[in-house]
């Protein structure tokens, strides 16, 4: 079988950048912006303990943010796929005891318009958004990035 | 390896670049929540002194909930209230949760009877939600004695699982 040009690797590895890195960005804003909603969620999980869970709640849209702003970019790639998917696979152990609890408890990813109980559909969403930090991270740069624009500014 | 071990050194930074820019933004996620009243205490002896809340029976909220002529919230916890809860009862949960609550009260008619009920019947939550429908211009709130508790302990009907219509009270919102 032909393996396909680098040249649709490139776009393949721009349109997931594209993809993750606005889900990640806008996941990460939608908590901030209704922080309160999202640590009482993270609170009824009922997975952390009780003084991790305000921290916590902080930290975790932080990082999904700049890693989004970073895939975006295109500005260490490789090393945001590999944050994406590190997140992700935290995102999807979550989901997934929280769906084997069987309660109707949100995974409030995208804000407080988002809430709807933990279903498989959900699982699988997080486990295509886990393939595809993964792929990214084998896959090579396409020339809109950062970090291409670096390597061809001469020292 | 090489290759990997730079990727995930600078896969670290990035992440404590997240951590550092989510505490900044969110200071206070360091300090421990204030509890500004404790449950069961001056809200539960308030709520239950007053004159316009009263006891139901277990015996008359079935009848009404056999008749129509009586509406339930249910204002434990989601997993309590996956657990078991009365027939037809909504969650006060859901509606917290999703900021629903002016859906939930267009799902109640002010007319009607509305029964507020925890484990207790009278614990914190169902008092602060009696509280809550009374500011809204609620009339005839009241309690169910002894909750779900004695409630499940008189093994009357209870339904478990979440039976809840979320759509409905999302096609509201818009």
């Amino acid at each position: 079988m032909k393996r396909p040009s680098k040249a649709v690797l490139g776009s393949l590895q721009l349109g997931l950048r594209l993809v993750l890195g606005l889900l990640l960005l806008v996941g990460g804003w939608s908590k901030l912006v209704a922080f309160d909603w999202w640590r009482d969620l993270v609170e009824q999980m009922d997975l952390f303990n009780a003084t991790l869970t305000g921290p916590l709640a902080a930290i975790l849209p932080g990082i999904e943010m700049v890693a989004g702003m970073a895939l975006i970019a295109g500005f260490l790639s490789h090393s945001a796929a590999l944050l994406a998917l590190a997140l992700h696979l935290l995102f999807t152990t979550i989901m997934t005891i929280l769906w084997l609890q069987d309660a109707p408890q949100s995974c409030g990813c995208f804000g407080p318009g988002s809430e709807y109980p933990v279903d498989l559909l959900h699982l699988l969403g997080n486990a295509l958004q886990l393939l595809a930090a993964f792929m990214l991270y084998r896959l090579p740069l396409h020339k809109l990035s950062l970090d291409r624009l670096r390597r061809q500014i001469p020292n | 390896m090489t290759g990997l071990k730079q990727d995930a050194l600078a896969a670290v930074f990035l992440a404590l670049l997240g951590a550092v820019l989510g505490l900044l933004s969110q200071p206070s996620s360091l300090r421990p929540r204030q509890v500004l009243v404790q449950p069961n205490s001056a809200v539960t002896e308030a709520a239950t002194a007053a004159e316009w809340l009263q006891a139901i029976t277990a015996d008359d909220v079935l009848k009404g909930l056999k008749t129509g002529a009586l509406q339930v919230i249910d204002a434990r916890p989601a997993s309590a209230y996956v657990a078991a809860h009365l027939p037809g009862s909504l969650p006060l949960w859901a509606a917290e949760k999703q900021l629903l609550f002016p859906q939930l009260l267009t799902l109640l008619d002010p007319e009607s009877v509305v029964v507020v009920t925890d484990d207790q019947g009278d614990g914190f939550g169902a008092m602060r939600l009696a509280f809550w429908l009374r500011q809204r211009g609620f009339l005839t709130i009241k309690f169910l004695s002894g909750g779900l508790k004695d409630w499940q302990e008189q093994s009357l009907p209870v339904v478990a699982g979440w039976d809840f219509n979320w759509q409905e009270l999302q096609e509201r919102q818009q």
